[in-house]
């Protein structure tokens, strides 16, 4: 998998070309949007990628490319907001509707540069939970109808007795749908089925 | 004396007229019969016959006089000839009208005498009706108090009898009588008073006009005296919250300014220090043989972040302070400003209306701030009507739900076209001539720090049309 991508949102032509050359110098990737709307409207599909947005911009403003983008992509998209004017009532907004980062220009670059690596970071440990529970839910799917109302009894902690009599079916037929749903979701042992189940909720 | 006053009402009676006359020529004739002794008389006796109806009675009375003596002259005594009859009858009958007329000239004029000396005396006691409501004072050539009224007198809190023989001008300082004398008559202008010196010091303003001099030369000239302080201290009220707004308007101005500046250089910085970044990130992969450039490159940076902080600080010092919202009345907010709302009309020859529903209107808002966006408000509508057929400015502040208060401001100017919308409220963007494009921009930032949005639309007039809402204050009023 590729590192994620970095979305430069920013009107303004000189500070958007220059964050771009400034990242792509420091081997990150990074693609440019000239204005909010453009940017939502254009919405690229990566499942995780980092966002640094200019707050005032015609259109759509960057309050509104922030809740968005929340909404949309939650914690799979860290942004940071850029602005050319800090007041404390626009900050704790951001803040509170979940914006990494929040810096005044002109800033030092160095400091953008290393807030965007730790995102990159973050967003590699959520793609890697993502990627598993694709891959859970993958197993999941082959499971028959059956097999899925044996592993969602498991996943209760019912014993085999128990889920017999959920069921409607003898424990020897428990057993073997048993056997299957562990190999067939590739569990070693419960304790990992229990925890697949966990990482579904 | 009373009966004999009492005849001529008696004889100005129609009847009593002839009567008078029929008794007045029979005693005549009894007095020549008794002057016969003493010679011959024919007319003069009777000619106080014919005088007293014509001093007393009608003029009929007097003819009847005249006649009835004729007659008896012709019956009475013999004459040799009847040309001597005749012309003696003619002769009496001449100076009988004549005394006849004589006595009625002098009745009349009597008469418009006494009309005119109850006519005098009315107007006199009027005068001194009037002199004794009014602060009016008499002044000789010399500016030296002659007469002064009482309210006059109250004025400067002294008495007439202290005031009189004194100089005006230890009432009035400097007061020059000739300025008085040349101003033409009319309104006092708001800029045209004196300073009044009451006895206890106190100073107030005062309005002198002119009531009358005796001739132009420079005799004795009476002078109206006005209290201005009351109108002054509410002149003073406004002046006051004009100057204020002017205040804040300059300190808007500014910060708007800073704002915008600090905006507009903050973007080039934030590119000209990536740019030096990105390429010391260039310049650290050439290794060693670049490593001076580097340090260049990072002092280059070093500096550019100076100056985005220069700018922080300036706009820091420049940034209007915003005031927590306090619960205020809408009325009262507007009606401080009318005077000054009703100084911007003229200008562009357009009338305002103010329309601001009064009740239960009490919003949440900074007082001078709210004013001052109003101000700004109004003055972009009368400049929008200038030069338009239909020159009216509409000021309109109605309660819209139980949680807002909205405010309209309207004109019947040309309105505002449609892709336009989105530019009039960047700063620096004007269609005057005037003016930097600031008004609007500050008005958006005030009321954004209200909590609302100023938006615009088009109005019942067909022109703009501004409007935004304030929070109404909750909980009971504070009386």
């Amino acid at each position: 998998m590729n590192t994620p991508s970095i979305f430069v949102v920013e009107d303004d032509f000189a500070v958007r070309d220059s964050l771009i050359l400034l990242l792509r110098s420091e081997g990150l990737r990074a693609r440019g949007f000239a204005n909010g709307e453009e940017f939502l409207k254009n919405l690229p599909n990566d499942p995780v990628a980092c966002v640094v947005t200019d707050l005032r911009m015609p259109g759509a403003d960057g309050f509104e490319v922030v809740r968005s983008l929340v909404e949309r992509r939650g914690d799979a998209w860290p942004i940071v907001v850029i602005t050319g004017h800090a007041d404390v009532s626009s900050a704790v907004e951001l803040m509170k509707a979940g914006v990494t980062d929040f810096i005044e220009k002109p800033f030092e670059p160095h400091r953008l540069v290393e807030t965007l690596k730790g995102c990159i970071r973050r967003t590699e440990q959520v793609g890697a939970d993502m990627e598993r529970r694709a891959d859970i839910d993958r197993r999941l799917n082959q499971l028959t109808a059956r097999e899925r109302q044996v592993f969602d009894a498991l996943a209760d902690g019912l014993s085999n007795k128990e889920i017999a009599a959920r069921l409607d079916i003898s424990p020897r037929t428990v057993e073997i749908f048993r056997a299957k749903v562990m190999s067939k979701m590739e569990a070693s042992n419960l304790s990992a089925l229990v925890r697949m189940s966990l990482g579904l909720a | 004396m009373a009966r004999v006053a009492m005849i001529p009402a008696w004889a100005a009676k129609g009847a009593n007229g002839y009567l008078l006359a029929v008794v007045s020529v029979g005693l005549a004739l009894l007095a020549r019969l008794g002057l016969e002794a003493f010679g011959k008389f024919y007319y003069l006796p009777l000619i106080p016959a014919v005088m007293l109806p014509a001093l007393l009675a009608s003029r009929r009375a007097t003819a009847l006089a005249i006649g009835l003596s004729i007659t008896a002259n012709v019956v009475l005594v013999p004459r040799e000839s009847a040309v001597d009859a005749v012309v003696n009858a003619l002769l009496f009958a001449m100076v009988g009208a004549a005394i006849g007329e004589i006595g009625r000239a002098r009745r009349s004029s009597q008469a418009r005498s006494a009309e005119l000396k109850t006519q005098l005396s009315l107007r006199n006691a009027t005068i001194h009706a009037m002199l004794a409501s009014a602060p009016v004072v008499t002044l000789d050539s010399r500016s030296r108090i002659v007469a002064i009224s009482q309210p006059a007198s109250a004025l400067f809190r002294t008495t007439e009898r202290e005031a009189r023989g004194r100089a005006f001008q230890d009432f009035v300082e400097f007061f020059d009588a000739g300025i008085i004398r040349s101003a033409p008559p009319g309104e006092y202008s708001s800029d045209q008073y004196w300073l009044g010196r009451r006895s206890d010091g106190d100073v107030f303003p005062l309005g002198i006009q002119l009531a009358f001099t005796g001739d132009p030369e420079s005799s004795e000239a009476i002078l109206t005296l006005t209290d201005l302080s009351l109108w002054h201290s509410a002149e003073l009220r406004s002046q006051e919250l004009s100057d204020q707004l002017n205040q804040v308007w300059r300190m808007n101005s500014l910060g708007e300014m800073a704002a915008i500046l600090s905006h507009e250089l903050n973007q080039p910085l934030t590119a000209a220090a990536s740019y030096l970044q990105a390429s010391q990130a260039d310049l650290g992969r050439a290794g060693i043989l670049a490593d001076s450039a580097s340090r260049t490159v990072e002092l280059a940076k070093s500096q550019v972040l100076r100056a985005g902080a220069i700018i922080r600080h300036a706009r820091e010092l420049l940034t209007v302070e915003t005031h927590p919202l306090e619960p205020e009345r809408m009325s009262s907010m507007i009606d401080d400003l009318g005077p000054i709302i009703q100084l911007l009309g003229p200008a562009s020859d357009a009338s305002i209306q103010i329309d601001i529903d009064n009740l239960d209107d009490r919003v949440m808002a900074d007082r001078i701030q709210f004013q001052q966006a109003i101000v700004n408000l109004v003055r972009n509508a009368v400049e929008a009507v200038a030069e338009r057929e239909r020159r009216e400015v509409r000021l309109i502040g109605r309660p819209s739900c139980s949680d807002f208060y909205e405010i309209r401001v309207e004109d019947s100017g040309p309105g505002v076209p449609p892709d336009q919308v989105e530019r009039m409220f960047e700063p620096l963007m004007t269609t005057k001539s005037d003016g930097m494009g600031l008004g609007l921009s500050v008005t958006r930032t005030i009321v954004e720090n209200h909590g609302g949005t100023l938006s615009v639309g088009v109005s019942s007039m067909g022109g703009a049309a501004f409007m935004f809402s304030l929070h109404r204050a909750k909980g009971e009023p504070v009386q």
